[in-house]
């Protein structure tokens, strides 16, 4: 059997990438949306190590909660990313900077 | 006497009240609300007068109102009727109808009739508000309200630069005395507990040997209250240092000249002080400071008069000088006295004033002397009553001048005070001078204005019967009160020099015919006769001896036309320092302290703060998420239990 370590690690991995995503993306805030994607299924990931290893399925159903609420917040930031590149004509994250003080 | 009394104070605030809110109201109209609201007052104060004269003795406190009364102390409205405010109202209210019905003529066409007479009607209900008080906040109210109404009818015609200026001074010079008496009343309200004259002159003996406690020193209270009451006293009644607004407090229109600078308001402060005598009786080298005022304000600013040649000047200066005989008066404690000149110089200093203005009328408002004469045959009444007015107020035998003017001389006469005695002598010689300096130039020599007679009378009747009416007393009220009145233990209930006067009267004093023979010998006679042959010489004869003796002494006519420096004093010295002062507090304390430390100060710190923190506001979301993350990176090494 493969030690949870390494699940963990994979999982924390996956967290990484999207973090990274998200700091060092500096051109298209729809990547930057994916990252967060990505953060998410990691967080999922380790839901379902934890809820396999102490055999507790509410991890694993807690999951779907999880999941629908991404599946909403994903669908109300594309359509805030539409509205703005109407406005703007351009998704550069470097562009969008009007709470500069 | 209640009913009486109240109606003779509230008659003239009415009639001011009804002119104040009657808003369609012709002149001739005003005019008549306003004379006879100072008319019923007139007539019921001679009828008191008259009454107390033949023998009806009064005297009697009565409360009015009682205004608010506090752990102790009460505030109240009262009235004092004895023989000194019978005195006082008559010679107010005579005086004021008068030159109220003056007014009508002198005021006619201007454009504030209405709004001079409600002034007028305003003072003469302070001035008999002051005079029937039975305590010292109602003297206080009084004496603010005569302080106003004295100050808005300086600068009645307010188009004037220099009338404006002139009020300003007036009401300035008379909030420094104010201070004075107001902290004189405190005093007396926290020692005697009591604001009411009896119930602080019941507990005198009390407070005898009293000391206060000021920065260390401990000063006998009763001085002390005294001089402070007689800082008041001195400003009001323009006693020296504080009598620089008089004189050009004659920008206002001449009958208030005649009514509130010379007559009335002026003398508020010689009537507090002898209303006050038995807190003067015991208050020892004050009364020598009062003498000393007095008698250098009678002999130096009659001075002064001599330099000058604007009619009202002249007039303004002799009344201050006047006014220091009768502070003098007071300062050797014959109170009565200086009550007495006090009515008798009312009657012929307003006589001189209402003349002066009839001259400055037909003059077509020249108010210079020099510029004026030949007026004998144009204007032969005015003539006749200035003629009447100058030799009273000269003091010649028989007139009503002489004999309240003489007393106060000859108290010093019969003193040691020698050298005062010289001084007011002196004093009258200067006062001849001047006198007969305004008779020569504007009646007598070449119609230098060219004044036509007119066919008719020389003015209107309005001007010319209170001339006439003035007239009267001035030349007899003086004879007619000596005997009788004045040493007939008239004053006994009111002011504390019965004894004395009494001596006096018995000593030197004899009758009022031997008085008067007396005097023809006296020193003082022969200043007069002295005084009429040197103006002779000097203003009548045009051989340059004047100005030969002007030339040879321009350092004494010098001294004399800057008022001793009083002039540059408070027209130059105090503005300019006052506005120096003024700019140091307002460019340190308001501009730097208030302005640019506190008020823009706040605005600017938060300002350069919230500059800097706007830094952490790039803007990039990156950013934001790279400091959320570090932030619970930083929570999880705080406070994670490792």
């Amino acid at each position: 059997m493969i030690p949870m370590s390494h699940y963990l690690i994979v999982s924390s991995i996956l967290f990484s990438i999207s973090l990274a995503g998200i700091f060092l993306n500096r051109k298209n805030i729809i990547i930057m949306l994916m990252s967060l994607e990505l953060m998410f299924l990691s967080i999922n990931f380790n839901f379902i190590i934890f809820g396999n290893y102490l055999n507790d399925l509410t991890g694993q159903i807690f999951v779907f909660f999880i999941l629908t609420v991404v599946a909403a917040e994903s669908a109300i930031g594309l359509a805030i990313i539409v509205v703005l590149y109407r406005n703007k004509q351009s998704i550069n994250v470097q562009d969008i900077a009007r709470l500069k003080g | 006497m209640y009913w009486q009394s109240m109606v003779i104070i509230f008659s003239p605030l009415i009639g001011a009240i009804t002119l104040l809110f009657k808003n369609k109201s012709t002149d001739f109209l005003s005019s008549i609300i306003a004379n006879s609201a100072i008319g019923i007052s007139m007539l019921l104060s001679l009828w008191l007068f008259i009454l107390y004269i033949s023998g009806h003795n009064v005297s009697e406190s009565h409360l009015v109102y009682t205004w608010y009364a506090t752990s102790g102390y009460f505030f109240e409205i009262g009235l004092l009727v004895d023989s000194l405010t019978i005195v006082m109202s008559f010679i107010v209210t005579f005086i004021s109808f008068f030159v109220h019905m003056y007014s009508i003529a002198y005021m006619k066409g201007d454009p504030s009739f209405k709004r001079f007479f409600i002034y007028t009607n305003f003072f003469t209900f302070s001035m008999l508000f002051i005079i029937f008080s039975n305590n010292f906040l109602q003297l206080f109210i009084g004496w603010e309200l005569v302080g106003l109404s004295s100050y808005l009818l300086i600068g009645f015609w307010y188009n004037k630069p220099s009338a404006v200026s002139a009020n300003l001074k007036a009401f300035v010079v008379n909030r420094v005395g104010d201070i004075g008496l107001l902290l004189g009343v405190i005093l007396i309200l926290i020692t005697s507990n009591s604001l009411n004259y009896t119930d602080f002159f019941d507990k005198l003996p009390l407070l005898k040997d009293d000391t206060i406690n000021l920065l260390g020193y401990h000063i006998e209270l009763l001085p002390f209250i005294a001089l402070l009451l007689f800082i008041g006293a001195a400003a009001k009644s323009a006693q020296i240092p504080l009598h620089f607004w008089l004189p050009d407090s004659m920008e206002g229109p001449t009958p208030i000249s005649a009514l509130i600078h010379a007559a009335t308001m002026v003398t508020a402060g010689i009537f507090m002080v002898a209303r006050l005598s038995p807190l003067y009786d015991l208050s020892g080298y004050v009364l020598d400071l009062i003498l000393v005022i007095g008698v250098s304000t009678a002999l130096f600013m009659g001075m002064v008069a001599l330099v000058q040649n604007d009619i009202k000047r002249i007039i303004a200066y002799s009344t201050i000088s006047q006014l220091g005989y009768m502070t003098a008066a007071l300062g050797a404690s014959y109170y009565s006295f200086a009550i007495y000149h006090l009515l008798t110089h009312a009657f012929f200093k307003a006589l001189l004033f209402l003349c002066a203005g009839s001259i400055i009328l037909k003059c077509h408002h020249e108010q210079d002397i020099t510029k004026m004469g030949g007026l004998r045959k144009i204007m032969p009444i005015t003539f006749i009553t200035f003629f009447i007015a100058g030799i009273s107020l000269m003091g010649v035998p028989s007139m009503s001048g002489f004999f309240s003017k003489d007393l106060i001389i000859d108290i010093f006469k019969y003193s040691d005070n020698i050298f005062v005695y010289y001084s007011l002598v002196l004093g009258v010689f200067i006062t001849t001078l001047y006198t007969s300096k305004i008779f020569i130039k504007v009646f007598l020599g070449n119609n230098q204005l060219k004044i036509k007679k007119q066919l008719d009378l020389e003015h209107s009747d309005a001007l010319i019967i209170p001339l006439l009416v003035l007239a009267i007393p001035s030349a007899f009220i003086g004879w007619s009160l000596f005997d009788g009145v004045l040493f007939n233990d008239f004053f006994d209930n009111s002011i504390t020099d019965y004894t004395r006067l009494d001596q006096f009267y018995i000593l030197h004093v004899e009758h009022s015919v031997s008085f008067f023979l007396h005097s023809l010998t006296s020193l003082s006679f022969i200043m007069i006769i002295l005084g009429i042959v040197a103006s002779y010489f000097l203003y009548y004869k045009n051989d340059g001896l004047l100005e030969n003796i002007s030339e040879k002494f321009p350092l004494l006519r010098n001294i004399l036309l800057n008022e001793y420096g009083f002039t540059s004093l408070s027209n130059k010295i105090i503005p300019t320092y006052f506005k120096k002062l003024a700019n140091i507090i307002w460019m340190k304390s308001d501009v730097d302290i208030i302005d640019n430390f506190f008020v823009n100060g706040t605005a600017n710190l938060i300002n350069f703060i919230s500059s800097k923190v706007r830094l952490m506001q790039t803007g990039y979301l990156y950013h934001y998420a790279f400091t959320m993350i570090i932030g619970l990176l930083l929570f999880l090494i705080i406070f994670y239990d490792f």
